[in-house]
């Protein structure tokens, strides 16, 4: 439900450019990258390596390019970072975005983004048990069995260069902007087609 | 077909452990903050009472605190009042019987509370178990309290640990107390024996915290709280994609009849 409340704030300011006049809408894109979530706050291995260098975690993705004025543009998106899946999972992971961008134009092949996103963490759990190792004996242990999303809102800055209909672009997240203790960064890199309406 | 395979193998194919719940019933606390205390009569052989509540704040801060996608707050609650039998008591469940059956027991607390105990029963009579957690006080499905045992046994390894790894088994034990079991990934806090170095939370633990704990931010007012579904998310995602391209082609036609009438 939030998530159609949400879709449906993007459509009325897509609207409402929409109105400005006909050429408001300049069109829509497609954008495939990875996504990185928690840069650097994750333990990866038994050694103490934190998640500091690229990891791949496929995420695609769809928006539309709204002109403002000359040099500002409104950019509703919405991303998701694909689930990892094996024979074995019992959680299902997805991390969707909701993203609002404000595009400047610096020059024609670069673009300074800011905004927020509703980040959501989905984790769609299907039950069962495992039996664990607990101290010197084994125990069993509960996957869980609900779906449940936390929803945070981001502050989002990025980069983005433009050549004919593509862009590269990396974009940021910041987690719990006003909690210093909690506050975490996450990023993604995309590739962007774009396409004129 | 075969290029479709090749791209879905690539993108889906890739490893991935699961957190694990300590209870079938997904049990967390009710409360997003939760007060983390010594309990006040505990006597330790490896460290002083002062010693235990300073590894407090470390445990939590560097590890479940850190969490920006889970609303748990833990607190530093320094010491508690006296726990009746904390040092030598049995840890029971509430629901078990037999466990209670066996003798003088710790009786149900409030938050978590940390102590040194040397029934050996509570660790199957091993000085090689570190710690046990129980959460042993429910409201419904909600944890209202849980105990963590240190072992105090004489012999025990705990007290051959270093600070920072004490503050490991403390932090694992939390998370035992919150209702997370055990991880298969190594990388995780979840793990069931001690790492080399412990620096961070795994994804795992992350993850768990998260799915327990979920944030449920209300953007600025616009809207309400997220409920828990059994709705998959395949769905959903399916749901929000045909959206964007319903809305996308809305908003295309729309162009196309606007200029059609300003020709």
């Amino acid at each position: 439900m939030k998530t159609l409340t949400f879709l449906t704030i993007l459509l009325s300011f897509s609207c409402w450019g929409q109105i400005k006049g006909p050429d408001s809408i300049d069109g829509w894109q497609l954008h495939f990258g990875t996504h990185a979530q928690n840069f650097n706050d994750v333990q990866t291995n038994s050694s103490g390596q934190l998640n500091d260098t690229f990891e791949f975690n496929p995420t695609i993705g769809a928006g539309l390019n709204i002109p403002l004025t000359t040099n500002w543009k409104f950019l509703p998106e919405m991303s998701w970072v694909l689930p990892k899946l094996n024979e074995d999972s019992r959680i299902i992971k997805n991390i969707f975005f909701f993203r609002a961008d404000f595009a400047y134009t610096l020059l024609d092949w670069l673009w300074l983004r800011a905004g927020t996103s509703f980040a959501i963490l989905n984790q769609h759990g299907r039950g069962g048990k495992a039996t664990l190792n607990n101290g010197n004996e084994t125990s069993e242990f509960y996957y869980p069995d609900e779906n449940h999303s936390s929803v945070n809102n981001t502050l989002d800055l990025g980069v983005e260069l433009l050549y004919d209909k593509w862009s590269l672009r990396l974009q940021t997240y910041t987690y719990q902007v006003f909690k210093e203790e909690s506050r975490q960064i996450s990023y993604s890199l995309f590739l962007t087609r774009y396409w004129d309406l | 077909m075969k290029k479709i395979l090749l791209f879905g193998l690539i993108i889906f194919a890739t490893s991935s452990f699961a957190f694990t719940l300590n209870n079938n019933f997904g049990a967390a606390f009710k409360s997003k903050t939760v007060n983390v205390q010594v309990a006040g009569n505990s006597n330790c052989s490896s460290v002083t009472p002062e010693e235990l509540a300073s590894m407090i704040g470390p445990a939590i801060d560097d590890f479940w605190n850190r969490v920006s996608t889970s609303s748990l707050r833990l607190k530093d609650g320094g010491f508690s009042g006296p726990i009746a039998n904390i040092s030598n008591g049995i840890l029971c469940p509430p629901t078990d019987s037999d466990c209670i059956g066996q003798g003088t027991t710790i009786p149900p607390v409030k938050g978590i509370i940390i102590g040194c105990n040397t029934n050996g029963s509570n660790f199957s009579s091993s000085s090689a178990v570190l710690a046990v957690t129980v959460p042993n006080h429910f409201s419904g499905n909600a944890i209202v309290g849980a105990v963590i045992l240190i072992n105090d046994i004489p012999g025990n390894i705990f007290s051959q640990l270093s600070r920072n790894e004490q503050i490991s088994v403390i932090a694992h034990e939390i998370g035992h107390a919150i209702g997370l079991g055990h991880s298969k990934d190594d990388a995780a806090l979840m793990y069931y024996r001690t790492v080399d170095h412990r620096e961070r939370l795994g994804q795992d633990d992350i993850d768990g915290v998260s799915y327990l704990y979920p944030v449920k931010m209300d953007a600025c007012g616009l809207m309400g709280t997220i409920e828990e579904t059994k709705t998959p998310p395949f769905f959903t995602t399916v749901g929000a994609l045909l959206l964007m391209i319903l809305m996308s082609e809305c908003l295309r036609l729309f162009k196309r009849a606007k200029r059609s009438a300003t020709l």
